[in-house]
């Protein structure tokens, strides 16, 4: 069993209205420190991993790792170009469909891996549009062992 | 500003295994596959900056013209030279992992992968082995085991060169069993079956700081001669004298030759080169269960005996239609000593009964000294006699690990051809050498112990490209005797015997020079030809000189 370093949203600061709603927002991720300055980790048999590497996967755009051009999704370049409301479900479909793919064709190529951490689906809940600059996404990740978890992006 | 254009796909993929393989040996609990964020998210990243760098260190590399300064005819050019020489920093190291082959037994031979970060451990933990080549996983297909039977039982064999990642000056890893961190289906045992190899520390530190310069320049690849001898050096491997490469067009590669049933004419494939070794060679003995030697890498059968006594090993050779040579070596295990007699003797004498004799079973295994290779030898003993049990040989543990180092991703360059073999060893005897004391000297004062060790230190430290004068030998003696010896002379030459990479003995006698290309030194002379050494590679640069203390008489007068 061997640790990995654990990545979070990292809390931007809110104006006092956004406060008031008790939100946690945040536009990047970061490693985070304990109380006595360690860096936080988390074992690759844990929930965590799986966890960590679905959202990595899926806020990577595509082509920008050089030496692997395929890795990432296509989910940043949606929001910054903009979307077709006719076809945003499929897209958005797509976009789950690429992921899952990468991440079970990595897992693949582990040799022992914990069902915990290997992927079962990343199920959609809700992706709707919440005004025209803003969309949410519900997803729901499932591991071998028939755990889930559930991730909300706006 | 750095231009992104220069860095190529396998630039990245080079350095993210190396720094992976770093990381391993550093922190083995960390988990950097790929997927993980250590990986993604601060090795891959890495990996690009240093590729970037790399690229850039290339291009100012190609930009520096040195070949021009060195070539220059201005009167600093020299010094100009060794001061951009001083750029390329060198350090001596703190700690040197200890390396060795470590064997997996497994009771099927289906393909099977051992994980890249596979850790090795030995009682409390204390020692830990990893991977010496951890960049990747391993991929074992059925081809790749050696298939052995022990009492019936099939088992197949793969070995891998290991590393320690304990570093401590009094770290021994002797041979035995390891427990293995991951779970590997049909796995019976991992084991070495000998110690672990470990250069002292204060040795390596004290290692010529100046040469080490002179070769950071040198390309660490097995390919040319000045890559070898930095590569050694790099790895720290212990024991070793003086290495040497030997490639395409030196007398001493015959390896090369495309065999006569494809080609008429001798003809060299080229492409292939010998990393020759002049290691000092351990003593082991191991017991003899089959009528050939064991599979070891053995280069000195040293004595071979039967139910504890030991036989005469005897090497015949084509003389005349009448008579051939014969040479018997015999080893005394109770004086240590040993004595070798060459005479001519009737066509048809054949093996008496406290004697035996060896041959190799395939001559293509000629060119390949020293590498451990199973029934390489058979041993021959007179009719009706029984086989030997047991011997004591001097073998080469650095080989094996060479080798592995030669095939590991580290080093392998695409289509090589490269063989770690043994340099052809010459045992010494020096039958008597006499001192003549000056007036006034006590001849019980002369310390004996000290020539033998002088001579010993000379000869078996010797790893120059030629061969030992009697000079060499002569020059030391002198030197720390002056005022005690008048003179100093070796009455009745100097012996050496030479093991020669099929099996057979030849005995030299000579006053001056120990060479084995001047076949008129042979103690019966040319019994052979030098064509006949050179077609088994040998020369006077491949020679690894040894000798027992017992094997030097000295007398004092």
């Amino acid at each position: 069993m061997s640790r990995d370093m654990s990545t979070f949203p990292l809390p931007i600061i809110l104006d006092s209205e956004e406060m008031g709603k008790f939100v946690y927002k945040a536009t990047s991720l970061s490693f985070a420190q304990d109380e006595v300055g360690e860096l936080i980790s988390h074992t690759d048999t844990s929930f965590i991993a799986l966890t960590n590497l679905t959202l990595k996967i899926l806020l990577t755009s595509k082509g920008s790792v050089p030496n692997k051009p395929e890795e990432g999704t296509n989910l940043n370049k949606l929001l910054e170009l903009g979307y077709s409301a006719s076809t945003l479900q499929e897209d958005i479909a797509l976009i789950m469909l690429d992921a899952e793919n990468q991440i079970k064709r990595l897992q693949d190529n582990i040799l022992s891996i914990n069902p915990s951490t290997r992927l079962d689906s990343i199920k959609i809940i809700e992706s709707s549009l919440i005004n025209n600059s803003e969309l949410r996404l519900v997803l729901v990740l499932e591991n071998q062992a028939k755990q889930s978890v559930l991730i909300q992006l706006v | 500003m750095f231009n992104n254009q220069l860095v190529k796909v396998s630039d990245v993929n080079r350095v993210t295994s190396a720094l992976r393989s770093v990381l391993r040996t550093e922190f083995p609990e960390v988990n950097i596959e790929e997927g993980s964020n250590v990986n993604d998210l601060v090795l891959r990243p890495m990996s690009y900056l240093a590729a970037l760098i790399k690229a850039q260190a290339d291009d100012v590399r190609d930009r520096l013209s040195l070949e021009g300064i060195k070539n220059s005819q201005v009167a600093d050019s020299f010094s100009l030279l060794q001061d951009l020489a001083s750029n390329f920093l060198v350090f001596p190291k703190d700690a040197i992992p200890a390396k060795g082959i470590v064997t997996f037994k497994f009771l099927t031979n289906a393909t099977r992968t051992i994980p890249s970060n596979i850790l090795l451990t030995r009682g409390d933990g204390d020692l830990v082995l990893k991977l010496f080549d951890s960049s990747s996983n391993i991929q074992i297909a059925a081809s790749n085991y050696i298939e052995v039977d022990e009492d019936g039982t099939k088992y197949y064999l793969f070995t891998e060169l290991f590393e320690s990642l304990n570093t401590r000056d009094d770290l021994e890893i002797i041979s035995g069993n390891f427990d293995s961190s991951v779970t590997i289906p049909n796995l019976v045992s991992i084991y070495s079956t000998s110690n672990f190899l470990k250069q002292n520390p204060s040795q390596f530190k004290n290692a010529s700081i100046e040469e080490r310069i002179k070769l950071s320049l040198t390309a660490r690849t097995f390919s040319t001669d000045k890559g070898i001898r930095a590569l050694l050096d790099e790895e720290a491997i212990p024991n070793i004298k003086g290495s040497l490469g030997i490639g395409a067009g030196d007398s001493e590669m015959r390896r090369d030759i495309i065999p006569s049933s494809i080609s008429a004419s001798e003809f060299h494939s080229l492409g292939m080169v010998n990393v020759v070794l002049k290691s000092v060679l351990e003593e082991k003995p191991f017991d003899i269960t089959t009528s050939a030697l064991p599979n070891q890498p053995i280069v000195v059968p040293l004595a071979i005996s039967r139910s504890g006594t030991n036989l005469s090993v005897v090497t015949f050779w084509d003389y005349s239609t009448t008579q051939k040579v014969r040479i018997t070596r015999m080893y005394s295990s109770i004086t240590g000593t040993t004595t070798c007699t060459a005479a001519l003797v009737d066509v048809a004498t054949t093996l008496s009964n406290s004697e035996i004799s060896l041959a190799i079973s395939d001559d293509s295994l000629t060119y390949k000294n020293g590498v451990a290779s199973s029934g390489k030898f058979n041993i021959s003993v007179a009719s009706g006699q029984a086989l030997p049990t047991s011997g004591l040989f001097k073998v080469d543990s650095n080989l094996g690990v060479v080798q592995e180092l030669i095939n590991s991703n580290d080093y392998s360059t695409l289509a090589n051809n490269t063989l770690a073999i043994a340099a052809n060893p010459i045992q010494v005897i020096i039958p008597k050498v006499r001192l003549i004391t000056a007036a006034g000297v006590d001849v019980s004062s002369v310390p004996v112990v000290e020539v033998k060790s002088i001579l010993s230190q000379v000869i078996n430290n010797w790893s120059e490209d030629t061969s030992i004068g009697l000079i060499d030998l002569l020059t030391p003696l002198t030197i720390s005797f002056s005022g005690i010896a008048t003179n100093i002379e070796f009455t009745q030459g100097i012996d050496y015997i030479a093991y020669l990479p099929n099996g057979k003995e030849m005995l030299y006698t000579t006053t001056n020079s120990l060479t084995v290309q001047d076949t008129s030194k042979q103690k019966i002379a040319d019994t052979t030809t030098s064509t006949y050494m050179q077609e088994l590679q040998i020369s006077d640069r491949v020679l690894n000189y040894f000798i027992s203390f017992d094997d030097i008489l000295v007398e004092v007068m």
